[in-house]
């Protein structure tokens, strides 16, 4: 019996093991049971070091790490490297005061972030166009590792370089510091971007979690759960990806709801992760900004990038938009800088010719917007200045042209794109809608019941933060209970089979 | 007192909550699934990936609980079939000599020559590459059907093949590559069957069909066909009625080898009034057919030159017409793709017993493969006896309509369902492959594991990561149709290797048995030559 018993443990024991390594196909996210329990760790000694600041720097450093070896392996000295790297080239920057040696030191950080970035994410699509050019087999694909989160901590060291260039900044005393900047696990793999200049002054302050920040970070893990583990996650695999799949499967009817659930499931999916990377920084007393600001509440394009994915359009206005000389240099540079901005976005989203021309249709769309505001009279930036009928107009314009670009950032070539819009303008068949909804009822509950929160008003949100906030523990650790209980109702559900509607 | 309270330090708080919460978590980890209300609610054990709770019990069905099929939608009287059938082959056969034969076959053969080889040339064996999944042949006779098959292939004989099933080979999921390999290695063109008009001929690659002026019924919508109409299903599932002027074109694609061009077309369509269709090939050459009505199948038939494209156009009569579809391609080998998705078989049923011995006259099928299963199975539920019932009726049906061909029963593809630990196979699976193989057993048909064909190739669950199947982790796609296909086509080749190996062996025993008997033969002539001898004397 003692044998068994000691065997069964032992299994259990491996099995835990083996869940710690690494594993490419298994990255630590925070959705996950393993994260609960890893966090759970981690607290209690973040908790006991909370006085001295150094031993607790070093200590998240080594869970950070760890975190991200968990997804990508050795890969984690890739970013001590492009820590230290950055962190000495800054130290020589500031204490340099002639200009052309400042931008010497700038342009190699440049040159080594984006160096980095190139050869992991960008090697094989600069091959993969090379061979469209010059014939197939003209270079060979390598086989590169993509370093999970690759694209955001090169553009959170690129923001402290520049910064500091700029003198907007000082350069950190310590290593540590910066690499525990760098490599702070909440915002590690999928942002937001956070700019150094907003997160430097916080690392040495007093560890100080407040009831508000408490309340506030579990409404934000709550919420961000329940967008990406169980929206997102639901209606991606039971719904829109088939429709991806296979358009021509489909009615017009069932390719329009599979783009307007796509463009639900990326803002539930990225925005979800983002609120609980936000919630779990706001637990361990850190703030990061917003990110994601109810974006399809946007009435026109502009007021779009101002709400979606902010912490990237910020970063883009701020160090590739303005150094290219933003509305500075005349309104034709000022259409082109906007356009280049866009292209270089959409290329920062995935190596493909689809996410270019993604960055290219908000591009004109964003520089069409500027020629309209200044030809039209009365046309407004932002839905706000809008009377409520425009403002209605606004919202479903912008929300389709967003849908357009969501279309080419997820079909997989020029052909599903077209096939989708073949469906939707020649086979639209109204007739099976009943019938879609009816045989798709989970997924339909869940895109309406999505999309009505997205679009109820600010103050909605604020009270349901405020009842959470005002919670007893008890109450708190309930709710997070009821929805872990149901995110795992959902990730173990039957999948929703294929439904044959008749034609 | 606010401001105080603003001031107090959470930090420990959240340790103590995330603690709390998983003792919570653990606590929800031991209640087992419960269903309230009608749902099923699954054990949310958050330690699944280190403990395992076996909850089968609690959610199935028990072992014995069959699976539930509306016998009405099964029920077929396969007497009455054989009496339409030998009415019909009767008719064929011996002619009515009172009345004027119904011409049933237009041929327009274009160019000086057929295109047909006057003598066909042996084919060898395509290798057989391991791992093999091979075909199991349940005939206990030797000399049944599939030998015929395999004996037609290595002959060098035109070879058609129908392939019947549900949603799994849509749009020539599967059948494409399948066709594609076996032309590849004993010849022939063409995709074989195409529908005049279908909702899904835009999902199809391997043909580009534009319609118009069709109006299309699925055997599925049986009750709702109108009437006439819903006698006039053969195994293709769908019937097409057309108003004036109604016409489709069938153009060759470059999707898989083979298709473009095809050596022949044939056109499938019924005529019950005069009627006149117009046909043009390559859109250069046309020709007009007045056609008589009457019941029978009718087939405009096309050869003597390369076809890129095919139109067909119902000029006049067009009130007493059905389209059924365009078969591309004439010599070697021809796969026919006649899926109709949630379809469990039952709806072959539903097809005009005659129409089907007559498309089998003017086609010849070879073999016929039955794909189903895949809608009726069920997580927790093992026992399909019922269901394997229904399946030795498809086969039966099969026999009598199309005589001269070997039934191919694939078992159920592979199918993952989700739990609290991720994907797993369905436990369904291996119960309603036993059943499809019991069937084809007691039909002495064959049978092939397609379950067990993907699983050498990884399973559903890596048929989806490598971008094989959909994301209902059901049903296969064409890259997936491909892997699927290959198994199968190198199961064709090693029955054919077989074959070849039992035809050598016959032909050894058979000069054995010729040398035997010459020897024998003579012996007895040479005795029969020798003079007598006086048995008693000893001497001549």
């Amino acid at each position: 019996m003692y044998r068994m018993m000691m065997s069964h443990v032992s299994e259990i024991v491996d099995k835990a093991l083996g869940l710690l390594a690494y594993d490419a196909q298994q990255p630590l996210i925070f959705s996950s049971g393993l994260f609960l329990f890893l966090f759970a760790g981690f607290l209690l000694f973040y908790t006991l070091l909370r006085r001295d600041t150094s031993a607790r720097i070093v200590y998240v450093i080594l869970f950070s790490l760890y975190f991200y070896y968990k997804s990508s392996g050795i890969y984690f000295l890739l970013l001590v490297f492009a820590a230290t790297s950055d962190y000495w080239i800054s130290q020589a920057l500031y204490r340099t005061q002639r200009p052309w040696a400042r931008r010497l030191w700038v342009t190699l950080s440049v040159a080594v972030n984006l160096g980095m970035l190139g050869y992991f994410k960008y090697t094989n699509f600069l091959i993969e166009l090379s061979n469209q050019l010059f014939g197939a087999g003209f270079l060979q694909f390598q086989n590169i590792f993509l370093p999970v989160g690759i694209s955001f901590f090169v553009f959170q060291s690129l923001s402290y370089t520049i910064d500091i260039y700029r003198r907007q900044l000082t350069p950190l005393d310590r290593w540590t510091d910066y690499l525990f900047y760098l490599s702070f696990f909440p915002q590690l793999v999928a942002g937001p971007i956070v700019r150094a200049k907003d997160f430097i002054p916080q690392i040495r302050r007093p560890l100080h979690v407040s009831r508000r920040m408490f309340g506030t970070g579990v409404f934000l893990i709550l919420t961000g759960l329940f967008k990406k583990a169980i929206i997102s996650d639901y209606i991606s695999l039971n719904f829109v990806d088939r429709v991806f799949d296979e358009p021509l499967l489909y009615s017009g009817f069932e390719c329009l709801a599979g783009i307007y659930g796509y463009a639900l499931q990326i803002y539930c999916d990225f925005s979800g992760y983002s609120d609980m990377a936000i919630g779990i920084a706001l637990l361990l007393g850190f703030h990061f900004p917003k990110n994601f600001d109810s974006p399809y509440k946007a009435a026109t394009i502009t007021e779009f990038w101002h709400r979606w994915h902010i912490s990237l359009s910020t970063w883009l206005r701020d160090y590739l938009y303005i150094p290219l000389g933003g509305n500075r240099k005349g309104r034709v540079r000022t259409y082109i800088n906007l356009l280049l901005t866009m292209l270089l976005g959409g290329l920062w989203h995935g190596a493909a010719v689809r996410f270019v021309l993604w960055g290219a249709l908000h591009g004109v769309a964003l520089a069409l917007h500027k020629l309209w505001l200044r030809f039209v009279p009365h046309a407004k930036a932002t839905g706000a200045q809008m009377s409520w009928g425009w403002r209605i107009v606004g919202i479903l314009f912008t929300f389709h042209l967003v849908c357009l670009g969501w279309l080419m950032f997820r079909a997989e070539s020029m052909q599903t794109v077209s096939l989708m819009l073949h469906q939707i303008f020649h086979n639209f068949n109204w007739a099976v809608a009943p019938q879609v909804i009816e045989g798709y009822l989970g997924v339909f509950l869940l895109m309406g019941v999505g999309y009505v929160l997205h679009l109820l008003p600010e103050s909605a949100d604020r009270m349901a933060q405020r009842i959470v906030e005002a919670s007893p523990l008890v109450v708190q650790v309930l709710m997070a209970a009821v929805m872990i209980w149901c995110v795992m109702q959902i990730k173990s559900s039957d999948i929703q089979p294929f439904i044959y509607f008749q034609f | 007192m606010k401001e105080k309270k603003e001031e107090k330090e959470y930090i420990h708080r959240t340790w103590l909550a995330v603690t709390a919460l998983i003792v919570v978590l653990c606590g929800v980890s031991l209640i087992p699934p419960q269903t309230i209300g009608g749902i099923t609610f699954r054990r949310a054990n958050i330690l699944s990936d280190l403990i395992e709770f076996d909850d089968r019990t609690a959610t199935d069905a028990p072992a014995a609980t069959q699976i539930a099929l509306d016998e009405e939608e099964f029920h077929v009287d396969l007497d009455r079939v054989a009496q339409q059938v030998a009415r019909q082959t009767a008719a064929i056969e011996t002619p009515d000599t009172l009345t004027p034969p119904v011409q049933t076959c237009f041929e327009w053969r274009i160019g000086p020559t057929d295109t047909l080889p006057a003598h066909y040339t042996p084919r060898q064996p395509a290798e057989v590459i391991e791992p093999l999944q091979p075909i199991e042949d349940f005939d206990t006779t030797g000399y049944g059907p599939l030998h015929a098959f395999y004996g037609k292939l290595l002959d060098g004989r035109p070879v058609r093949i129908a392939v019947l099933g549900d949603s799994f080979i849509e749009g020539d999921i599967l059948t494409a590559d399948l066709r594609e390999t076996l032309q590849e290695a004993y010849g022939g063109t063409g995709c074989g069957f195409a529908p005049v008009a279908s909702p899904l001929t835009g999902f199809r690659r391997t043909v580009k069909t534009t319609s118009k002026g069709w109006t299309s019924y699925n055997i599925m919508q049986y009750k709702t066909t109108p009437e006439p109409l819903r006698h006039d299903f053969y195994v293709s599932g769908w019937v097409c009625r057309p108003e004036a002027g109604a016409q489709t074109r069938w153009e060759g694609t470059q999707a898989r080898r083979h298709l473009d061009p095809c050596d022949g077309a044939r056109i499938l369509f019924l005529s019950r009034g005069r009627s006149r269709a117009e046909v043009s090939v390559n859109d250069s050459l046309h020709r007009s057919f007045t056609i008589e009505g009457a019941d029978e199948l009718r087939q405009i038939e096309i050869s003597g030159l390369p076809i890129h494209s095919l139109t067909f156009r119902v000029a006049e009569g067009a009130e007493g017409m059905v389209g059924y579809g365009a078969l591309l391609g004439r010599s070697g080998i021809a796969v026919d793709n006649y899926s109709v998705r949630s379809n469990n078989g039952q709806a072959m049923f539903r097809t005009n017993p005659a129409l089907n011995a007559q498309a089998n006259a003017m086609l010849g099928y070879d073999l016929v493969i039955l794909q189903y299963g895949l809608n009726i199975m069920q997580q927790g539920i093992h026992n399909y006896t019922n269901y394997g019932a229904q399946i030795g009726k498809m086969i039966a049906y099969v026999r009598e309509c199309f005589p001269t061909a070997a039934v191919l029963v694939l078992g159920v593809s592979d199918r993952s369902v989700r739990t609290d630990r991720g994907f797993e196979p369905m436990d369904a699976v291996p119960h309603m492959t036993a059943c499809q193989r019991a069937a084809a057993r007691r039909e002495q048909a064959a049978f092939w594991d397609t379950s067990a064909a993907m699983a050498a190739l990884g399973g559903m669950e890596q048929f989806v990561t490598n971008g094989w199947a959909g994301k209902d982790y059901t049903h296969i796609n064409f890259a997936g149709g491909r892997q699927v296909a290959l198994a199968l086509a190198n199961a064709l080749n090693d029955g054919m290797r077989r074959e070849a190996r039992d035809r050598d062996d016959r032909l050894r025993r058979q000069e054995r048995a010729r040398n035997v008997a010459d020897s024998l033969r003579e012996a007895v002539r040479l005795q029969l030559l020798q003079p007598a001898v006086d048995p008693l004397t000893m001497e001549e």
